[in-house]
């Protein structure tokens, strides 16, 4: 669909068309009125609106279809289709006059960025669906996908020249649109975005990571349009050519209009003087957005006249631009500096984690996801394998789980070639894929999906003939491997060699083969590499040593991609240690501030008295020392990573001099420290009722030497909450404080679970849902239950929010679930709970229910037939203990 | 021209969304307060959008404006100004991850934000004020649909009028839920002649339908109903 034959036409810059809003309104639409079904029913008005910007030299028209997708469309008693349809099929109309008149008259053809010479071109105009997406709103991507191709098939249907994605600012929305309308049409499709002075837009996209995911995405056009003017979005541009190699627009706003008057700041005068500086900066399609009308476009044109598009093959050819993996607002650039790969979102002999898995419980792994990102990791890889699950929908709700509280952009770890284009459709950003090979078979199962997303992808050299013995055999593998990429149309610099690690104690003269590999690869091939580094250690006493030594010299033979775990604090220093040698960290600034954390001195000088004894067998650890973990470890690798989890609660916490120690059931002292005298229950409770989740984390380490996990939950933990819980009903505590008291439970509680999971168990006393209603987005108080619920050892199926009344019904039948949690915060959406409640009352499933959220009351409750009314948490621990026990 | 200004929090405030009454704030509680204060206010990006626009025959063109708290702001004023104000989609974020971290911090976060959006409010209303004030005119108090008899409904045209989702990034669930949801919009009159203040009564409160202290029977200042 794309064509060439910019390459050997230098054309002249395309002169795009101006608001359309503002027109409408000068000519009829009033306040409120639907623009697109006011220009579909006036099409002499909307006519005379392109026939205004074509005399003016517009070549590219936006037909008025920004806002015809079949949310904006609601209400009005109009399909998107039929909106499209006659609002594309003017502009056309418009264009085809034009063109008759202008008949055999040279025109200044667009020939790149996807277009033809010829007549004036009709572009469908795709505006925002007007909802957010998941997870800050509650449109699924899948369905944002649908109202997009809804909007695309119409639009080539009505003889659109072009799709153009405009005013966008959730980089996750121009996706859904990209992907919609390049799998569903064959038309050339432009994406612009819409970005604060700042250089991101209202959801935290960069300039930077939008060109980065849309050129790789395989766009046809990229640029910046709306809410700013000229002057301002110049930089923004300017900074988005060095990350792309596409055509670039630009279409600015007239200023900002007077909250008074409606009159916008800049005129068609000093616009047209504001866009000249883009004459330079080699732009290949100008035009304006609102508040810029045809005589803006006629000076805009004016302007430009004779000015040609840039060479963008030349920048292609020569490979100037830069690039990267990224998230939203996040980008690892590749430019040979090193970037820490997390490891630790796998199951790999973890298992707790195949645990959380299999039971859904997305908090465990996005704990473990903001833990890498907080300990230092730039990427994480996201490897979700457990036999019998299925791994492609797994990977796309581990993904989406992640990307929702962390900022770093992700690397797709499956060989599974449904799981691998699931984790890409589902990334925000641009992905590395881990990983192909040698193998022929595995490159043409991958590097399509690869290609088809853009992402960068890791070779392993091996193949068929199994592990390399040599150097040499790596980089011939390595060497096979460039050339299948670049058959596939990915180009070098997004190809990472992973020369494997195999283990010295096993493979000793592997090591020195590894690192010469990496070495030649760096040097002779001129490609990135990553390493898993930790597996050299495997089986060797106190391995960090050797860990750490091997990353280091790796590093210096070129590594750029480790795959390590950041939780791992011996290895992230020397880590900080090469960046400092190396230059990267300039003035050793990066080092020194790591090593000021104060958290570091706090906890590096009592090391050696937390360290918990492990059983014989496992390798050795301690919490403070850390160890060159590979995801397979198991016990250790898990207890330092979730001592990481919250240092910032944890310091918070840990200050002294509470009086809640007064209203402790032993009476005595109000110092836990000063109180060694009392037994483990009193001090564990003493630590739940302050809220000190490190030190109940460290007792409970302790008593679980010598007690087992559920009698310390049940004897200990709960006991403290119930404690927790009556303060709180009293008034002596408020919510704050009885929520620290349940995540510092929480803290002991992570640990049982782990432990009581590595035995092949699991905690739970019951099963219990709990949901926020459809259509509701407010959910802290849910998740306070969930919280709660979760201490007091129930296995709690967390719906989320904005749940479909089905969802519920289906989960609770198919997971046979006693208990079902509902809640609601806004009076409009009490009547979804009515509606859950009654359907799954008719569902005939036999379930209790108890409700709560703000405007609940007990009369609602008892009218909607809940059985219980829980006003708080607490309230919801007492209704399951009275269900499940 | 009025610009977006979110100042310091008010830690009374934070505390009364909290559910405070009284209780013994230890120091680390006090730390942990203010930590939050401080990352919500580095991830808040206060921003607004506002219009002025007549009223003609007792209507805004676009509006409904039900209720008699409408009326009565209608029959008095020659010009209303629609606001709309969020502290942007960072702090969304922050809450989210907070609440995997610790929902603790979520919590209180939760309150910042919200004191935040306020704060952005009322500063935006004393700006506002100080100018028609200038002008010898006359600023009515500030109203949101879902506050008093202005229903919670009409939020969509003032989304509408207002074009919050291009101008400050504000959208819509299909519930008319804005998200972000640290986000408001407000109405308020302007006259030639002084104007009846509302009262300090709970039906005047921003908080009315969503009260923990009401639902205890009781006022945020202790007293019964």
């Amino acid at each position: 669909m794309k064509n060439d034959e910019g390459e050997r036409k230098m054309d002249q810059v395309i002169i795009l068309d101006g608001g359309m809003g503002t027109e409408l309104q000068r000519r009829g639409l009033r306040t409120g009125e639907n623009p697109e079904v006011f220009a579909m029913q006036h099409p002499e008005i909307l006519e005379a609106i392109h026939r205004d910007y074509i005399d003016a030299g517009s070549r590219v028209l936006y037909a008025c279809t920004f806002g015809a997708n079949r949310r904006k469309l609601e209400g009005t008693s109009h399909a998107p289709a039929e909106v499209i349809r006659a609002n594309v099929r003017t502009a056309l109309r418009a264009a085809e006059q034009a063109a008759d008149q202008a008949a055999g008259q040279a025109s200044a053809g667009a020939s790149d960025a996807g277009l033809d010479a010829g007549r004036v071109k009709v572009a469908l105009d795709i505006g925002p669906i007007g909802e957010l997406l998941y997870p800050l709103g509650t449109l699924r991507f899948d369905e944002a996908y649908d109202i997009f191709k809804e909007e695309a098939v119409a639009g080539e249907q009505a003889g659109a020249d072009l799709a153009v994605l405009e005013t966008l600012t959730d980089l996750y929305e121009a996706k859904a649109g990209v992907l919609a309308v390049k799998e569903n049409t064959s038309l050339p499709v432009w994406v612009t975005m819409t970005f604060e002075e700042n250089g991101r837009t209202f959801l935290g996209a960069s300039v930077a990571c939008a060109a980065q995911t849309l050129t790789a995405l395989g766009v046809d056009a990229i640029g910046i349009n709306c809410s700013l003017g000229p002057e301002e979005i110049y930089p923004l541009i300017k900074e988005m050519r060095d990350w792309t190699d596409l055509p670039l627009i630009v279409k600015p706003n007239a200023g900002l209009p007077d909250p008074r008057t409606g009159e916008y700041a800049i005129d068609a005068v000093k616009f047209a003087a504001q866009m000249a500086p883009y004459k330079e900066l080699g732009v290949s399609a100008v035009g304006g957005c609102c508040g810029t009308t045809a005589e803006f476009t006629r000076l805009l044109a004016e302007e430009f006249a004779g000015v040609k598009r840039p060479d963008r093959l030349a920048r292609v050819r020569t490979r100037a631009g830069r690039r990267g993996v990224c998230a939203a607002g996040r980008m690892a650039e590749f430019d040979g500096t090193v970037h820490v790969v997390g490891e630790r979102i796998n199951p790999t002999g973890k298992k707790r984690f195949q645990q959380a898995l299999r039971e859904h419980d997305m908090d465990y792994v996005m704990e473990t996801a903001i833990a890498e990102q907080d300990a230092g990791a730039e990427i994480l890889d996201i490897n979700v394998g457990v036999p019998g699950m299925d791994e492609a929908e797994l990977m796309r709700e581990v993904v989406e789980a992640v990307q929702s509280v962390v900022s770093i952009p992700l690397q797709i770890d499956s060989p599974e070639p449904e799981a691998v284009e699931a984790g890409l459709r589902a990334v925000n950003g641009r992905a590395i894929v881990n990983s192909v090979n040698g193998e022929p078979e595995r490159q043409a199962q991958i590097l399509p999906i690869v290609k088809k997303y853009g992402a960068a992808v890791i070779g392993l050299t091996m193949d068929k003939g199994g592990l390399p013995e040599t150097a040499d055999d790596r980089i011939r593998i390595a060497g096979n491997i460039l050339k299948a990429c670049e058959e596939h149309g990915i180009p070098a610099e997004d190809l990472i060699i992973d020369c494997l690690t195999l283990t010295v104690s096993a493979q000793q003269s592997q090591a020195m083969e590894t690192l010469d590999a990496v070495r030649r690869v760096t040097n002779e091939l001129r490609l990135h590499t990553a390493l898993g580094v930790s597996n050299i250690s495997f089986g060797l006493p106190e391995r960090t040593h050797v860990t750490e030594s091997f990353l280091t010299q790796a590093l210096y033979c070129g590594l750029d991609f480790p795959i390590i775990n950041p939780n791992s604090r011996p290895i992230m220093d020397a880590v900080a240690a090469f960046r400092a040698l190396s230059g990267q960290d300039e003035n050793c600034m990066g080092y020194i501030e790591r090593m000021a954390d104060p958290a570091r001195q706090k906890q590096a000088a009592p090391a050696a008295s937390q360290a918990p004894d492990l059983p014989a067998g496992r390798p050795q650890c301690s919490q403070t020392a850390g160890l060159g973990n590979t995801a397979g470890e198991t016990d250790c690798a898990d207890a330092a990573g979730t001592a990481a989890v919250s240092p910032s609660g944890a310091a918070a916490s840990a200050g002294t001099g509470s009086d809640f120690a007064a209203e402790m059931p032993t009476g005595s002292s109000n110092s836990a420290s000063a109180a060694p005298e009392n037994g483990p229950k009193d001090r564990i409770a003493r630590a739940i009722l302050k809220g000190l989740k490190k030190e109940t984390r460290d007792l409970t380490v302790e008593l679980m030497k010598t007690m087992d996990g559920m009698t310390i939950i049940n004897e200990m933990i709960i006991p403290a909450l119930d404690i927790v819980g009556d303060q709180y009903e009293k008034q002596i505590l408020f919510l704050p404080q009885l929520i620290n008291a349940a995540d510092a439970a929480c803290a002991g509680l992570d640990y049982i679970k782990a432990q009581i999971s590595e035995g092949g168990a699991s905690v739970s006393k019951g099963k219990i849902i709990v949901a926020t209603v459809e259509g509701d987005t407010h959910d802290i108080g849910k998740n306070i239950v969930k919280v709660v619920l979760e201490i007091y050892g129930y296995q709690v199926i967390d719906l989320g929010r904005d749940v479909p009344v089905q969802k519920v019904v289906d989960t609770a039948v198919e997971q046979d679930v006693p208990l079902i949690g509902l809640s609601a915060l806004m009076t409009t959406t009490v009547a979804n709970m009515r509606r859950t409640i009654d359907a799954l009352r008719a569902s005939g499933h036999d379930c209790k229910i108890m409700v709560g959220g703000a405007v609940m009351t007990r009369e609602y409750a008892d009218e909607m037939g809940a059985d219980f009314y829980v006003p708080d948490a607490k309230a919801s621990a007492d209704a399951a203990k009275a269900v499940l026990g | 021209m009025l610009s977006a200004r979110l100042t310091e929090l008010n830690e009374n405030e934070i505390l009364k969304y909290l559910g405070y009454r009284g209780q013994e704030i230890d120091p680390s509680l006090r730390t942990q307060i203010e930590r939050c204060i401080a990352e919500v206010e580095r991830a808040a990006v206060p921003r607004i959008v506002w219009k002025q626009l007549p009223v003609v025959e007792n209507h805004v063109e676009g509006l409904t404006l039900a209720g008699s708290d409408m009326a009565d702001l209608l029959a008095n004023c020659s010009e209303v100004v629609l606001l709309g104000a969020t502290i942007g989609a960072m702090v969304e974020r922050l809450l989210m991850k907070s609440e995997v971290k610790s929902m603790a911090d979520a919590l209180i976060m939760d309150a910042c934000a919200s004191t935040a959006v306020e704060n952005v409010c009322n500063n935006f209303e004393q700006d506002l004020r100080a100018e028609v004030e200038k002008q010898g005119l006359y600023l009515s108090d500030r109203f949101s649909p879902g506050y008093g008899d202005l229903p919670f409904e009409e939020n969509r045209d003032f989304c509408a009028l207002l074009d919050v989702e291009r101008r400050i990034g504000v959208t819509q669930s299909p519930t008319h839920l804005m998200i972000p949801r640290k986000s408001v919009m407000a109405i308020m009159g302007i006259a030639d002649h002084p104007l009846k203040m509302r009262g300090k009564g709970c039906e005047n409160c921003p908080m009315f339908l969503h009260c923990q202290f009401r639902r205890r029977g009781v006022t945020c200042t202790g007293e019964p109903l």
